[in-house]
């Protein structure tokens, strides 16, 4: 009995070892990827800022946790030793131990419901750390349970420890719940069968198998009677018809008291905070092909911004119009479902400011030369002036 | 009654076996190759060889690890247990001699063509139709030596591993034959027979019961063999085997449509689908409870011998993927999971775990016994084992991860209205994900390599056993059923009853979904502004399937709000009508194409392709130099137009002797705008050519429609 414990003990043990390894590579893993996901966000653009911070509070946390883990695993350890000792004499030290590490384990516990209310600024590298310190959790908890049961162990006869494996909940529920039978009994279910030596039981299918068996039946009954028979629950485009109209009154709504609900009819030239803004844009999505300074380049995808000549009218209404619908023939994408109105009327802004800047290898003009009208609302490209023309 | 001696021979169990480690090794290294493709599109090297491309890898991958590593698995599981359980020897030695020389040439074959970019575009059944040939003469020689061995058997019963053995040869022979129908063009080239939605429903009909009928009922009956084998236990429950192994083959094949909900298949094949899916649970985890129970009494042995260690977390992976699948076959949890990486990540639950798992099991198992001796190293088993399990926890939880990250970033929305981040800020989120995903995958292999080393010194060690003498009476020609022996007994006595039960059984979810696609009108409504490809069109959509494309890009939009903003009006089913193969896709690394069409110029795609981070900086993926290259081949043109309109695709009366004009007229067209409007030189003979060509088609169609409604 003692020998097999051991064996046992002993297997424990290394599962011990693969835990820590696991938590060490969960931790380290959780660490480079800040590294790799503050380069990420740096070229995706978005803001992530005080993440890393809240990594390192995490990452502390995790370091931290491991100790409470480290010696309640001693403890376990020593608790199992005296269980198979019966040494009780050391029993009162385990005990202490023990006690010193509750309190420990409950403060990690308060800072991790704080957690919560910073859960928006998580990234990948929180979410990693957080499972090494749920994990870690879990741990301490198996080994705090566990040394527990053979603390309590520690008084009592070899009789009183089967009745107490006996009465132990979890263990006759699961052998009520599957209907299995005693090991014993095996003979009696044999079904004699041998193929190649592999003999058959004959046990009963566990109950709880056959009722949720029929339950999936029923399911799938009542799923299509609804969805088809009595057409009680949506199918696929009444539910995006929904969708879509919920989400045009709320955006209604929304711009209803909104100053930033800007269109074609109301487009104005920006401050200088909103044509940087705007620049700053412009380098991400639109210099593929009108490079960042806005002049293109030769053999470049879209036309050069920065000179007097426009192939769909260069003023603001119209440039706020090329951007919000663009010029699906000429390649030009509309903006209209990635860019919020303010966003294009501050691209709109950089773009009327680089009016003439003339950057080196900018593309040669397209279109027509455009010259300024004093009617602001211009709605498109006026007629060549031939009295502009030099 | 007279005993008679015969003998098992080693010799096929012992070709499989080392077939399936040198597979295993291969197809997983190309694995990881892939997913570090994902991370760094550098690895590529399309700059140098069109052929390594992540398009042209990853069905090497799919096709290496199912068919290759997993088929000769089940091969050497079947070549050693059968006998065995039938107490006979094979039936033909020679024929299991083809069977083998003929399996790996066909993986040979299937390596080799796919890298050169032949390809039939359906994901699992890429291979051209003379492979699909070969597969399926091989599949025969294989079922003829299975049944020859049953009829000569000297074990009256079949054992439950044998009816999972039927049971899958016969569904897999339907489902190869039905998917595979094509029409060739040339002989390596050939079109599906089907088209659009319906080619959709038939291609994963056929995918999902691949996995069903190759990944894993052959799987359960390796390990109804092996598991009481190695644990020495009785099967747990004779009446669980019966309920599992009907029940599961029979709700397995109406699946098939979860793989395409919110897509333009009709609803009411997608909700048999759902609760078909549902269904499910139950009957898969009769096997993984008969599996777990068999080892009641046996889990102090458990603790340590490497092998049921293996055979206990391939079953428990078994149970969860077998629940997580029907979860993401309900529409709302689908919704987040379809196209992204949650799908790899199940799947490599799966594959990782039970059959990876089940076969290293096996083979630790089998490996000292043909070499009669024992193994190496439990040790090194043991830590085979832990790196396994470390590599497949650190595979799927970046996957599950990076699926949520781009599920919550894909579906945010400003309050204004638009959507809160571009394709490319996701990608950029979802990268360190795959060099997480990457490292697992690395570490799973590492074991594999620790495996082989072990099995080497076993083989080392020992000496082949090539036959193993064994003697049994001869069956008797009368039999009379004792009393008491329940019904089901008698189909195990048997077999082409049970084969022609399995096949009813299997065909009857396949009749019902197939038949009302096919014929009912009202499942694919017309859309008359839908045209055929003009022929430089189709010319680039067989290019667009030869690099792979659909292996990133789906040409499916679903009817969400975060979709239809994204990449425009949601897809119908009657603007696939002319699509052979349909290219919907399954996963998106990339965006959506269905309406790429018009959306950028024709210089943008002629850079991008080029290199895609010209135009998107930060973008992932491959360049594609070889297309700027290659002269589009146009004397396929005539067969190409030919063979469509055999199909049924309206092409004029004759327009194959006109097709190359009308094509050299548009090529010349979009050459000419190039360098008109941009200064780009390009012959009007390149593939790039076409390519553009059809990507500025995609969805075109219909917008022509809707301008046409709104001039009304």
């Amino acid at each position: 009995m003692i020998e097999k414990q051991n064996k046992i003990m002993k297997q424990l043990l290394i599962n011990l070892k693969h835990w820590y390894l696991l938590a060490l590579v969960f931790s380290c893993l959780a660490v480079t990827n800040t590294f790799a996901e503050d380069q990420a966000t740096a070229v995706a653009a978005t803001s992530t800022d005080g993440g890393f911070d809240f990594n390192i509070i995490l990452f502390i946390v995790a370091v931290l946790l491991l100790l409470p883990v480290y010696v309640l695993s001693k403890t376990f350890i020593l608790s199992f030793k005296m269980f198979m000792s019966k040494k009780s004499g050391k029993a009162l030290k385990v005990i202490i131990a023990f006690a010193l590490i509750i309190p420990s384990a409950h403060a990690e516990g308060s800072v991790f419901s704080s957690i919560s209310s910073v859960i928006k600024t998580f990234d990948t590298a929180s979410y990693l750390l957080l499972t090494v310190i749920v994990f870690e959790l879990i741990v301490l908890a198996v080994l705090g349970l566990r040394s527990i049961g053979y603390m309590k162990g520690l008084h009592m006869t070899e009789e009183e420890l089967k009745k107490d494996y006996e009465s132990n909940s979890f263990s006759s529920l699961w052998d009520k719940i599957n209907s299995f039978r005693p090991m014993e009994d095996e003979a009696a279910i044999d079904t004699g069968h041998s193929y190649d030596g592999i003999r058959e039981l004959d046990n009963v299918t566990p109950p709880w198998f056959t009722t949720a068996f029929l339950f999936t039946i029923v399911f799938a009954g009542v799923y299509l009677w609804r969805y088809h028979v009595a057409q009680a629950a949506p199918l696929q485009i009444e539910e995006f018809n929904k969708e879509m109209a919920e989400a045009k009154k709320e955006r209604e709504l929304f711009l209803k008291d909104q100053s930033n609900n800007i269109d074609e009819s109301s487009v104005v030239m920006m401050g200088q905070a909103d044509i940087d803004a705007g620049k700053e844009l412009f380098g991400t999505t639109c210099k593929p092909c009108h490079a960042d300074h806005g002049g293109s380049m030769v053999g470049g995808v879209g036309p050069n911004l920065t000179d007097e000549y426009w192939l769909h009218g260069g003023s603001i209404v119209d440039v706020f119009k090329s951007i919000k619908y663009g010029w699906p023939e000429k390649g030009m994408i509309s903006w209209k479902e990635q860019y919020t109105p303010k966003q294009m009327s501050q691209l709109t802004s950089f773009i009327m400011s680089i009016k003439g800047t003339n950057p080196p290898g900018a593309k040669e003009p397209q279109g027509e030369k455009y010259v300024e009208q004093s009617a602001p609302a211009a709605t498109s490209a006026p007629p060549a002036d031939s009295t502009a023309k030099k | 009654m007279q005993v008679e001696q015969f003998s098992y021979d080693n010799r096929a169990p012992k070709l499989f076996a080392i077939a399936t480690v040198f597979w295993g090794v291969i197809g997983m290294l190309i694995g990881v190759i892939i997913a570090f493709q994902l991370a760094f599109p550098i690895l590529n090297f399309s700059e140098y060889l069109p052929h390594l491309a992540f398009g042209r890898l990853r069905p090497v991958h799919t096709n290496a690890v199912i068919f290759a590593f997993v088929g000769n698995g089940i091969f050497t599981a079947v070549y050693y247990s059968l006998p065995r359980l039938l107490k006979t020897s094979m039936w033909s030695s020679k024929l299991s001699k083809i069977h083998f020389w003929g399996w790996q040439s066909i993986i040979v074959l299937a390596a080799v063509t796919l890298m050169f970019g032949f390809t039939t575009g359906k994901e699992y059944a890429e291979l051209e139709w003379p492979i699909d040939i070969l597969i399926t003469l091989i599949w025969v020689v294989f079922g003829i030596n299975m049944f020859g061995t049953i009829l000569t058997r000297r074990e009256r019963h079949l054992y439950v591993a044998i009816w999972f053995f039927i049971a899958s040869w016969v569904t897999v022979a339907m489902l190869h034959i039905v998917n595979s129908f094509e029409i060739p063009v040339s002989l390596f080239k050939s079109y599906s027979w089907y088209a659009g939605v319906q080619d959709a429903l038939v291609q994963w009909w056929y995918g999902h019961n691949a996995v069903a009928f190759f990944l894993t009922t052959p799987y359960l009956g390796l390990m109804y063999y092996f598991l009481p084998k190695a644990a020495d236990r009785p099967v747990y429950s004779y009446r669980l085997s019966i309920v599992h192994f009907w029940s599961l083959i029979f709700l397995y094949i109406w699946a098939g449509p979860h793989h395409l909900l919110y897509t333009a298949l009709p609803d009411w094949a997608q909700s048999l689908g759902t609760v078909f899916s549902i269904m499910l649970i139950l009957p898969s985890w009769g096997g993984m409870l008969n599996g777990l129970f068999t080892l009641r009494g046996a889990w102090d042995k458990v603790r340590e011998d490497p092998i049921l260690k293996f055979f206990v977390v391939a079953v428990t992976c078994y149970g969860m993927s077998t629940f997580e699948g029907p979860m993401l076959s309900l529409k709302n949890v689908n919704a987040i999971s379809h196209y992204s990486d949650w799908t790899v990540a199940h799947v490599h639950i799966g594959a990782l775990g039970w059959n990876g798992f089940m076969t290293f099991g096996m083979l630790y198992w089998l490996f000292p016994r043909l070499f009669n001796t024992k193994l190496y190293s439990t040790k090194l088993a043991s830590s085979h084992f832990w790196l396994g399990t470390l590599g497949i926890i650190l595979y799927a939880i970046p996957m599950y991860w990076s699926a949520f990250r781009s599920y919550f970033m894909m579906t945010a929305f400003t309050p204004e209205g638009t959507l809160e981040y571009q394709f490319m800020d996701i990608v950029q989120t979802v990268v360190p994900f795959y060099i997480m995903r990457a490292v697992g995958g690395t570490i799973f292999l590492i074991g594999v390599c620790v495996m082989v080393y072990n099995l080497y010194k076993t083989v080392q060690a020992g000496k082949f056993v090539e036959e193993e003498t064994a003697e049994a009476p001869a069956l008797s020609k009368e039999y009379i059923a004792p009393k008491n022996s329940i019904w089901h007994a008698f189909i195990e006595r048997k077999p082409i009853l049970l084969l022609v039960l399995s096949l009813i059984v299997v065909g009857i979810g396949g009749l019902i979904e197939l038949i009302p696609t096919f014929l009912v009108k009202e499942n694919i409504p017309t859309i008359s502004s839908v045209k055929p490809y003009t022929p430089l069109e189709l010319q680039g959509r067989d290019i667009y399937v030869r690099e792979g494309c659909y292996n990133c890009h789906s040409q499916m939009i679903r009817p969400f709000r975060y979709e239809v903003t994204r990449y425009g009006e949601y897809s119908k089913a009657g603007e696939f009508v002319y699509d052979h193969p349909f290219q919907w896709g399954s996963k998106r690394t990339g965006p959506d194409l269905a309406r790429v069409g018009g959306k950028y110029s024709d210089s943008w795609h002629f850079n991008h392709l080029l290199d895609p981070t010209s135009m998107v900086p930060g973008s992932i993926m491959p360049s594609y130099p070889n297309l700027f290259e290659n002269s589009l081949d146009i004397s396929s043109t005539r067969s190409k137009i030919h063979a469509m309109r055999k199909m049924g695709v309206p092409y004029v009366e004759n327009y194959e002797s006109t097709a190359n004009d009308d094509l050299q007229k548009q090529a010349n067209k979009i050459s000419e705008g190039l360098s008109k409007d941009n200064k780009i030189e390009i012959g009007a003979d390149k593939e790039i050519i076409a390519v553009i060509a059809y990507l500025q088609r995609l969805g075109r169609d219909i917008k022509l429609q809707n301008k046409g409604q709104a001039s009304n």
